[in-house]
């Protein structure tokens, strides 16, 4: 399944689907890819089964899953 | 923000937390305090400035359960949490899901997880659902790394945020970080440090 994945502190992960097969939902999730990073979240390509991470900056319609996490950055402790 | 009645080295006082659910910092009354840790159960300290004292906590009932460590039946304090615990047990499937069998199987052990350096061959991470992150250089623990997201995701979440730093951000990881020495933040499960390391594809 293709889905942005959002992580948020107050509602757990929030999916958006899409349908790859479909131009204007490819187009929806660009869209919404391009505001999530605008608004400064941290995107990832992720893989199921222990498959590793990869940071993007460009939508990637190809990559199934695209994680968003760390809207307001990482601090050391 | 949220503001508890807590004690720290047995005098009552008031608590505020910014994020208790995330690694977090705050103030009290009479005392600049820090909570650190991001999984469910851990430990940190508490610090005055002056005085530090370690803690325990733990998760139960919508709420956080903080307490000295290693003693936990003095100075207790209870922190209500504001999040509900379907967004836990979502995270958690979600964490599992991006695990390998190994790692699920050493999570749902020891509540912790090991991933090697995508860089330095010579170097490992652990990611403990309690606690900071450990890192190993030939098989040994030799710091614990201090970072945290600052919006507070639930915990099991915040391990997939620690994963993808470590598999895609390892400098980022390492620049950020606040690097501690390992008796400097004992954690509460002693097997976070005594566990071999198990890193292996299946």
């Amino acid at each position: 399944m293709n889905a942005l994945v959002i992580l948020t502190p107050t509602e757990g992960d929030r999916r958006v689907p899409w349908d790859p097969g479909d131009p204007s939902q490819i187009a929806e999730a660009h869209g919404k890819f391009n505001e999530l990073v605008k608004q400064g979240y941290r995107a990832y390509r992720v893989g199921r089964k222990g498959q590793a991470g990869e940071r993007i900056t460009e939508f990637d319609p190809e990559a199934g899953e695209i994680l968003f996490v760390g809207k307001q950055g990482y601090a050391g402790g | 923000m949220s503001a508890n009645r807590g004690t720290l080295g047995g005098k009552m006082a008031t608590l505020a937390f910014y994020n208790i659910d995330s690694a977090t910092s705050g103030t009290g009354d009479y005392h600049r305090w820090y909570v650190l840790d991001s999984g469910t159960a851990g430990s940190g300290w508490l610090s005055s400035g002056t005085v530090t004292v370690n803690i325990s906590f733990s998760y139960s009932d919508n709420g956080w359960i903080v307490y000295p460590y290693p003693n936990p039946t003095l100075d207790c304090s209870y922190i209500p949490s504001n999040k509900s615990p379907l967004i836990f047990k979502r995270a958690e499937r979600l964490l599992q899901s991006m695990l390998t069998k190994q790692q699920r199987r050493m999570y749902e052990r020891f509540g912790f997880f090991d991933l090697p350096s995508p860089v330095q061959k010579h170097v490992a991470y652990r990611i403990p659902k309690s606690g900071l992150i450990v890192m190993f250089e030939h098989g040994v623990p030799v710091k614990r790394l201090c970072i945290y997201e600052k919006e507070g995701l639930p915990p099991a979440d915040w391990l997939i945020a620690a994963k993808l730093l470590v598999e895609s951000e390892e400098p980022e990881l390492l620049k950020i970080a606040n690097h501690h020495k390992l008796d400097v933040h004992i954690p509460a499960d002693p097997r976070v440090d005594r566990v071999p390391l198990l890193l292996g594809a299946a």
